[in-house]
């Protein structure tokens, strides 16, 4: 037998060695993803910051004397009314030669007389000429008669693909966007919406820190809660009649104060029968039934109601320009905007409860037999299927006329059902965790005290899922919003220019059938030529991430109050 | 009591049709994908027949042909010592475990036969060749030491006998053609050639798949090469080492990244990827490493960015797969003195194998399905061709671009999206089965 | 920290074969009368020899002040109740509460010359020379032949003849080559409980270690598997030394040579194992062995 000792060792160095590098390479492979991450935005991000005309001449050689450089300022310097904008076009133009490095600024000035074209030329001396006119639709050419790479940066001024306007110049944001607080040219906002708005702040305020004196006018009016609640309803209905977003939301706000008026009055009301006093007001917090949950509903209305209600908000790139062919820099995505929330929309109306209820069949009533198997089966597998194979899956039976087809047509009500579809099994899967993380002595305690099935359902388990499917449907929604290959399969249009009607499918005669969403607005637009396309459709990718953002900050603050909520 | 029971359960009945809209929406996207692609099957055979083979079998003496007999050979060898215990036993051991130099010479000669060999069929050969004297290799370890223990790679021979199977008819054949001939195994493809009338059948238009499909490949698994070392040292990172603070940015980060829309990803690859790309392929084209100069769109381009897509679900899958593994196993480890690198490699990697795999394979159903990414950075000109630095077109990019034209109902052009949609959802049908599959085989032993 | 503890450190040095450690305890426990000196005798040098080691998680302490000599070629056995500190005391020995990171010490633990609680000691060379069974056994998931052969393979390049027989050899010392020298292929978790610790056990003894840490080796098991161990337990102490934490008061008195009481992270009595179980000399020891708590 052998000894141990007798065997070879193994090199202690270069375990040491092997262990180090293994944990320096285990590391960095963890921060490989945040450096992409970082230059993706960054990279996505640079084209939204106006760039001019740029460019390098590559020095001459022996047999091609000059090189050129060509600019062609369609529209720059005119504003809407044909009279001039006076901001300069700086055009700075730098080398290195055998005498140093030399920068010279051109001054470009675009005139009103037509045909007239200019050269610049760069010579060992410098500029030809330092400042120069040009026509507006007339070339700009700046030729170098030099052996090294000459540097052409514009500075300043108005962009070659500037739109009628003469904007946006050199270092512009190409997402203008205005924010204006109460008064702008006359009040910002309805009064009564206002009014709305500032009572549920005032009520959302009182379920926090209750101001005693008021508390008595709030029980009063509590004992009377169906005539309040009745009263907010007409309150609410009236302001909503007005139409607008804001409208909507301000009557919202009226219904949630009349809620919270309700809640608050019974809660003094069990305070009271309790033997406490009113101005106990942490045992009045303890009294007011659902209380965080109606915190959250509150504070979230308010927020969402700020942005509309007191602020006016425009961003005119996503809710009044359509794209536009000639100038690039004037296109928004109004159709493609409206065309998502349309979308996702009749998706959420279309996916959700099928979904939710497949997922409630499945976890709470099935058998464990052969279907039951085999839908699990599917769902699963389903939501690994690529999206272009959902797209013709809707080609095929919501746009097509025939065969399987409903023929609506490529329009966004076939659109919204085709993502519907795509988003359900996403949907039955979330649902199904959050119902299977619904700790079954729940059930158990249900049943025992004599519920039926559907009572158990309804009553004990739903609320209690209810955030994870939530907080699951929002995700799901927030999966599809950003999906272009499926909708490009049902025939998303390019360059639409009117606002998208859902229902226009079902009227045969309606030629304004055709949609878009954001992201296939990004997809054409990556494909068009130009520089300004480019910032264009970087513009629209910002839109696009931050709308996600949004949706995915509503889902994780949902996960977290009622995780809170749980645990508690 | 009675009147309970006679009740009709409406909740029930309602809540099961609704689940049942799964298997129609199942079956619904199979009646379409098929029903049309037989329509396209069918119009093609019309004028070109079903299957047409031109035989050649005195191409049994070619190196194709050579390559086939060589690995069918290995694959009876394998089925044959499988069941001779005995035999097994006696062939000297050392022709089956040479020292690390000859090995590592042996791998590198299976390497070779890839870049210099002169077709897929060597390669092949060489490769099943080795796989399978490593398998008897084993085969023969597990008879000397006993036990009715598995041996791994039983999947080998499997694989011998359909790589063997192909190359068989690979070099007793000329060519393939007709319908399914032309679809599944030729190589071009031009469906709307230089015709007169661009809507029906004509002479010029060659529907050879594999172009399309060699793309895709080209794009998932180079995705796959950049994604597994990344995605996996990430999951190892986070399970074994993580510092708290570096956890707690790569995270959200991975969320982030899985989060993004695939259009742009698209428009970054195009934005700024392509022309790295495209300066990393002049470098190698002015070296004389590849033939073409580059082109800002090109497979590269798609795998690096599709590689990217697919790494957060590679980490977290194969994270979940570590974190399984009971902590004891690798105190275990670490209390016979391995150090951190050496238990992971060694205990914790092959513990949660199949796990890590599971991943693979479900990204690898990811990268083929991806569509607007590759539309974006890959082309959409169908090409056949090695250079990953050429532009060509994925099955995806073919599907969204062809839909972007002109596309009546029923004509050819329509016709071969479903074919090719068909193609694409059995391929993604069958990886998300296996990945499925794998996970919860794994899920059950822990 | 004792006061007495920096004189001490010479008179160890002074006095081969006897080992003598004087401790004053002023912090008032209440149940504790211990006296003002106590003696921990063994046989020989120690083997290892733990001093002063204060342990805390977070900022709990488990372990107060404990000073431990280990004799070689013994079997040393550390018997408590529940929460005393055996476990944790026994993993400071090579240093497997470093995986705990919430966990940290200060104290000596004198190996054959290595201070094994510097902050440069050679783990890998620690654990190799300290090895330990856990309390459930955790064969890897490979065969028997790659379970025993692990270790070996980590620290030697052996040719397969070699190894064939470190792992032979191995199999053979832990009483388990009867049963599976005919499949050795097999995976080692397809094993029995008593086989799979058995396993372990020749796991940890192929790379023949000096000292071999058991926490609990037998609490997972039956007790014919538990009287197999035992009896394996007593053949490896004329190789190696051993130190075995046990929840079984009757298992310590029939295997060990010497005993340390542990309560509440303080090492309340240790000698030899007879000494203990027939005349303690700590009344809380001796409530503990008759049944009193615990």
């Amino acid at each position: 037998m052998v000894a141990i000792d007798s065997l070879q060792p193994r090199n202690r160095r270069l375990r040491d060695v092997g262990e180090k590098s293994g944990s320096i390479a285990l590391a960095g492979s963890a921060v490989v993803g945040l450096l992409f991450l970082l230059v993706l935005v960054w990279q996505i991000a640079a084209p939204t910051v106006v760039s001019g005309a740029n460019g390098e001449i590559a020095g001459a050689t022996e047999f091609i004397p000059e090189n050129e450089f060509l600019v062609e300022w369609k529209a720059a310097n005119w504003d809407g009314d044909s009279s001039y904008l006076t901001s300069q076009i700086l055009i700075e133009i730098s080398w290195d030669d055998s005498n140093g490095s030399h920068v010279e600024t051109l001054n470009v000035r675009v005139i009103e007389e037509q045909y007239i074209s200019a050269d610049v030329h760069i010579t060992e001396s410098g500029l030809s000429e330092n400042t120069v006119e040009v026509s507006k639709k007339e070339d700009l050419a700046i030729i170098s008669s030099m052996n090294v790479p000459v540097k052409i940066e514009q500075i300043s001024g108005p962009v070659p693909a500037a739109d009628l306007t003469g904007l946006p110049e050199v270092g512009d944001f190409v997402i203008p966007a205005e924010v204006i607080v109460l008064w702008g040219e006359g009040p910002v906002f309805e009064a009564q919406e206002l009014l709305a708005w500032i009572s549920l702040l005032f009520l959302t305020v009182m379920l926090t820190r209750p101001i005693v004196s008021v508390l008595p006018y709030l029980e009063r009016a509590a004992k009377q809660a169906r005539y309040v609640k009745i009263i907010a309803a007409v309150f609410a209905l009236g302001t909503m009649s007005f139409g607008t977003l804001s409208a909507f939301l301000g009557g919202l706000c009226w219904w949630a104060c009349g809620v919270t008026v309700c809640r608050i009055g019974a809660g003094v009301t069990r305070l009271r029968e309790a033997g406490r006093e009113i101005h106990q007001t942490d045992r009045l917090l303890h009294s007011i039934s659902n209380r965080e949950d109606l915190l959250l509903s509150n504070r979230m209305l308010i927020v969402f109601a700020f942005l509309f209600i007191p602020l006016e908000i425009s961003i005119p790139f996503l809710t009044e320009r359509f794209q536009d062919g000639i100038y690039p820099y004037a296109s928004g995505l109004r159709a493609a905007f409206y065309g998502t929330i349309w979308t996702m929309t009749i998706a959420m109306i279309v996916a959700i409860p099928i979904s939710v209820g497949a997922a409630i069949y499945l976890e709470e009533y099935a058998e464990p037999n052969r279907i039951t198997k085999l839908i699990q089966a599917l769902v699963t597998n389903l939501a690994g299927v690529p999206s272009i194979v959902f797209g013709m899956f809707g080609l095929a039976v919501f746009v097509q006329q025939g065969g399987l087809g409903w023929g609506l047509g490529p329009s966004i009500l076939a659109a919204g059902l085709t993502m519907g579809v795509m988003a359900m099994p996403i949907v039955v899967l979330a649902s199904q965790e959050a119902l299977r993380s619904v700790p079954s002595s729940l059930r158990e305690s249900a049943f025992g005290v004599g519920c039926t099935r559907w009572q158990v359902v309804r009553d004990h388990i739903m609320p209690s899922a209810m955030p994870g499917i939530m907080t699951g449907s929002i995700l799901a929604m927030s999966r599809i919003m950003g999906e272009a290959a499926p909708l490009i399969v049902v025939g998303a249009a390019a360059g639409i220019w009117f606002d998208p009607d859902p229902l226009a499918a079902l009227d045969s005669g309606n030629p304004f059938t055709d949609f878009t969403v954001i992201p296939v607005a990004i997809y054409q637009w990556t494909g068009l030529e130009g520089e300004a396309w480019k910032s264009m459709a970087a513009a629209a990718s910002v839109a696009l991430i931050g709308l996600l953002v949004a949706m995915n900050s509503v889902a994780i603050i949902l996960r977290q109050h009622f995780r809170k909520r749980l645990k508690a | 009591m009675s009147k309970v029971r006679s009740k009709f359960d409406w909740s029930a009945n309602i809540l099961f049709v609704m689940s049942t809209s799964v298997i129609l929406i199942t079956f619904g996207i199979i009646q379409t994908l098929v029903f049309e692609a037989w329509n396209f099957f069918s119009e093609l055979a019309d004028s070109r027949g079903w299957l047409n083979i031109d035989w050649n079998f005195s191409g049994i003496f070619s190196n194709d042909g050579f390559a086939a007999i060589v690995i069918l050979t290995a694959f009876g060898l394998e089925r044959y010592l499988r069941n001779k215990k005995t035999v097994l036993k006696n062939l000297p051991s050392d022709l089956f475990h040479p020292n690390l130099l000859v090995k590592v010479g042996i791998w590198l000669v299976v390497l070779l036969t890839l870049f210099f060999g002169e077709s897929l069929w060597i390669f092949l050969c060489a490769l099943c060749t080795v796989l399978i004297w490593r398998r008897i290799a084993n085969l023969q370890e597990a008879t000397i030491r006993g036990g009715d223990g598995e041996v791994s790679g039983a999947w080998i021979s499997t694989v011998t006998l359909v790589f063997g199977f192909a190359a068989l008819m690979a070099s007793i054949t000329h060519g393939f053609s007709g319908a399914l001939g032309e679809f599944f195994l030729q190589t071009e493809w031009t469906p709307s050639g230089a015709c007169p009338d661009r809507r029906s059948l004509c002479e010029n238009m060659s529907f050879g798949v594999n172009s399309l499909l060699l793309t895709t490949l080209q794009v998932a698994f180079g995705a796959l090469i950049i994604a597994i070392p990344l995605g996996v040292g990430t999951a190892i990172y986070l399970s074994e080492y993580a510092h708290p603070r570096i956890s707690a940015i790569v995270k959200p980060t991975l969320e982030i990244l899985a989060g993004i829309p695939s259009v742009v990803y698209g428009f970054f690859a195009f934005l700024y990827i392509g022309p790295l790309v495209v300066e990393l392929g002049s470098w190698l084209f002015e070296n004389g490493w590849i033939d073409d100069p580059p082109n800002p769109l090109n497979p590269l381009n798609g795998a690096i960015v599709v590689g990217v897509m697919i790494l957060p679900l590679i980490a977290s899958l194969s994270e979940d797969a570590l974190r399984a593994v009971p902590n004891e196993l690798r105190e275990g480890s670490l209390a016979l003195g391995a150090t951190r690198i050496e238990t992971t490699a060694r205990v914790m990697i092959p513990a949660s194998l199949s796990g890590i795999l599971a991943s693979i394979v479900l990204a690898l159903s990811r990268a083929v399905g991806e569509t607007m990414a590759v539309t974006l950075a890959v082309g959409t000109v169908a090409a056949f061709t090695g250079n990953m630095f050429l532009p060509a077109q994925t099955m995806t990019a073919y599907i969204a671009q062809r839909v972007g034209g002109d596309l009546p109902f029923g004509e050819i052009g329509y016709l071969t999206i479903f074919a090719v949609g068909l193609y694409l959802f059995m391929i993604t049908l069958a990886l998300n089965l296996l990945g499925n599959r794998i996970l919860e085989a794994y899920r059950e032993a822990y | 920290m004792t006061e007495n503890s920096d004189d001490e450190e010479n008179d160890l040095k002074s006095a081969p074969g006897q080992v003598v450690v004087s401790s004053t305890d002023d912090k008032g426990v209440e149940e504790k009368d211990l006296q003002s000196t106590r003696e921990l005798e063994i046989e020989g040098e120690a083997h290892l020899m733990v001093t002063d080691m204060d342990l805390w998680y977070g900022d709990k302490q488990a372990l107060y002040d404990v000073t431990l000599p280990i004799a070689r070629n013994s079997v040393t056995a550390l018997i408590g109740p529940s929460g005393c500190g055996k476990s944790t005391l026994l993993r400071v020995m090579n240093r497997m509460n470093d995986l705990i990171p919430i966990c940290h010490y200060q104290g000596k633990i004198d190996f054959e010359g290595t201070e094994v609680t510097d902050d440069d000691a050679d783990m890998v060379e620690i654990r190799k020379r300290i090895g330990m069974v856990f309390q459930r056994p955790n064969p890897f998931p490979k065969s028997i032949y790659d379970n025993v052969a692990y270790g070996v393979r980590l620290h030697y390049k052996p040719s397969r003849a070699e190894l064939d027989q470190v792992v032979e050899k191995s199999i053979k010392r832990s009483a388990l080559w009867d049963e599976v020298s005919d499949r050795l292929h097999e995976l080692g978790t397809s094993l029995s409980g008593g086989q799979q610790q058995r396993l372990c056990i020749a796991r940890s003894i192929a790379i023949e270690p000096d000292i071999i840490l058991m926490d609990e080796p037998c609490s997972a098991l039956d007790p014919i598997a538990t009287a197999a161990i035992e009896e394996l337990i007593l053949e490896l102490k004329k190789d190696f030394t051993v130190v075995i934490v046990t929840h079984s008061m009757s298992q310590a008195a029939r295997i060990s040579d010497y005993t340390g009481f542990m309560y509440l992270g303080r090492l309340v009595e240790f000698g030899k194992t007879d000494q203990i179980f027939s005349n303690p000399k700590e009344k809380l020891t001796e409530r503990y062995i008759t049944g009193r708590f615990g």
